[in-house]
């Protein structure tokens, strides 16, 4: 079991991530006991939300937490966020404005599992969520997350996507799968290019952090039409960021580390393992380490198949290129005091430096 | 398709109508092929001595013929075989180029293994069930052992879930659910 020691200070800002190899999850104190939890993975040891794990261990009461944002509706996004969504009544509950409509409704309900059997665990967890809440609240691209003041601090959370262009992409994207009738029912696949993600800037104080969730670069909804916005631009500059789309080239450009962030800032980054594709590459690794030296990822253990040597065997005549999903589970822990220079970090579990 | 290892095959000047090469309109010539697969039997099959290919080719390529579900209970494999391995698989991608491949995800059913990714050869997919490949389409390869005639062999069956298709009763009940959680939605503060 991980130790993760004792909670913050009042005084301090911390960004903490969690990743098992196939999964994703951030806590933000955002000071004076105050969190953000944005999107959710599975903590393997727990079979449970791995962020709710943590606030347990450090001693945080579930009425502490002010706000959960699902950034996307990717299964490596919101595994657990339904029991995150109940177990924190009192937080806020946010999610992409692509969600604000019939089609994107429709595609949600569709593949929940309501109506037939679980098709996308995804689309389940972020449907659970929301019938679970009596409202929730969808952001787009300058909306306020959370705004209150702390300690005499202002605390600013804001969404800096998705872009207007995204709706009518991701729309057309979801409306290809909307059932029809005698048609057949199958699983849905991750839709990509992903459009629809929400990118948060977190400012408190004289501090800021940007959390890239799965954001992909485009000219028209991704990145750079979000860093071309003047209001983008005139965001607090981060010190830390949590890199976009596992730290794959598509969720990258240079922009990001020229307009929103400050020279060498921590960056931290999930892995992703699902089939043929895996990140970040070894080409992504270096990008990142030459954008700043101080990179880390929450997973980097083996890959190798979980089975004893017969199985795999038997298993391998048939099913080539083995690989677990889950390359260990993992967290990357940044925290700082309100207006100090640098950022403490701490790797747990399987967590190392890129 | 179900692979045994059990009967003699007429290899000849071998060429096979694997499913691949039947589903383009033509006859491919197998070339020798070193995997192995199978091969616990203690009874080798009778192979004609000028073949060209290797025993495991050979019995590699042996696929029953299709079958229909009324008649799956009946298969003599499943009377003597036990299952060693069940595993639910999730298509995530299909590549068709050079032979074809699919990028699955595997999760076991026997066991607490955890969820693997690895790719599987299209030829390994029935004929019948060729036209469901497509991702997110779910499979089960089943991998067995069994015992014939005091002789043990492994068994592998892999075969796509066909599902039904939408009823208007569930297309209405997704038009209600979607109208629920559009009604939970409510307008957020924009930042100036």
């Amino acid at each position: 079991m991980i130790d993760y020691g004792a909670p913050p200070a009042d005084d301090q800002i911390e960004i903490t991530l969690f990743g098992p190899g196939y999964g994703e999850a951030i806590a933000v104190h955002l000071g004076c006991g105050a969190w953000l939890l944005v999107d959710s993975c599975i903590d393997p040891e727990f079979r449970a939300p791995a962020s709710g794990i943590y606030l347990d261990q450090i001693g945080v009461d579930a009425s502490q937490v002010r706000a959960i944002v699902a950034s996307h509706w990717h299964d490596d996004h919101v595994r657990g966020i339904s029991q995150l969504a109940t177990k924190h009544p009192n937080a806020e509950f946010f999610l992409s404005a692509v969600f604000n409509s019939k089609e994107a409704g429709a595609f949600l309900a569709a593949f929940s599992g309501n109506s037939s059997a679980g098709l996308a665990r995804g689309a389940k967890e972020l449907f659970s969520a929301i019938q679970s809440r009596e409202a929730v609240t969808p952001v787009l691209h300058k909306s306020i997350v959370l705004e209150a003041t702390l300690s005499n601090r202002p605390v600013m959370v804001t969404a800096l996507s998705p872009m207007p262009a995204a709706f009518a992409q991701s729309l057309a994207h979801m409306s290809q799968y909307l059932p029809r009738k005698a048609k057949p029912i199958n699983h849905i696949p991750e839709l990509r290019p992903n459009r629809e993600s929400v990118v948060l800037h977190v400012n408190v104080g004289e501090d800021a952090i940007l959390l890239g969730a799965d954001l992909e670069e485009d000219q028209t909804s991704g990145w750079s039409a979000m860093i071309a916005d003047n209001w983008s631009r005139g965001r607090r500059p981060a010190t830390a960021y949590k890199v976009a789309h596992h730290g794959s080239s598509t969720g990258d450009c240079r922009q990001i580390w020229e307009n929103l962030l400050t020279p060498d800032p921590v960056a931290c980054l999930t892995p992703f393992s699902l089939g043929d594709l895996r990140l970040p590459t070894e080409a992504d690794k270096h990008r990142v380490r030459t954008m700043t030296p101080h990179a880390y990822t929450t997973s980097g253990a083996s890959r190798r198949p979980a089975m004893d040597s017969g199985q795999l065997k038997r298993l391998g005549d048939i099913c080539k290129k083995l690989a677990r999903v889950d390359a260990g589970f993992g967290a990357v822990r940044a925290r700082k005091h309100f207006g100090s220079p640098s950022w403490s970090t701490e790797l747990f579990g399987a967590a190392r430096i890129l | 398709m179900i692979l045994s290892t059990d009967t003699p095959i007429n290899l000849g000047s071998f060429i096979i109508g694997d499913p691949i090469s039947r589903r383009q309109g033509a006859r491919r010539e197998i070339k020798p092929d070193i995997r192995s697969i199978g091969g616990t039997s203690a009874v080798r099959p009778k192979l004609p001595n000028n073949t060209a290919f290797g025993e495991r080719e050979a019995l590699r390529r042996r696929f029953d013929a299709p079958m229909t579900s009324s008649l799956a209970g009946s298969r003599d494999f499943t009377s003597d075989s036990t299952p060693l391995q069940i595993w639910e698989g999730t298509v995530l991608n299909v590549d068709r180029k050079s032979g074809g491949v699919m990028h699955v995800l595997l999760d076991a059913k026997i066991g607490k293994l955890p969820i693997h990714t690895g790719e599987i050869e299209l030829e390994w997919v029935a004929d019948q069930d060729y036209d469901l490949v497509c991702p997110g389409a779910v499979f089960y390869l089943t991998l067995s052992k069994r015992t014939k005639r005091g002789s043990i062999e492994n068994t592998q069956e892999l075969r796509f879930r066909r599902r039904p298709s939408w009823s208007e009763g569930q297309l209405r009940q997704i038009e209600n659910d979607a109208a629920m959680l559009l009604s939970k939605m409510k307008t957020p503060p924009t930042a100036t």
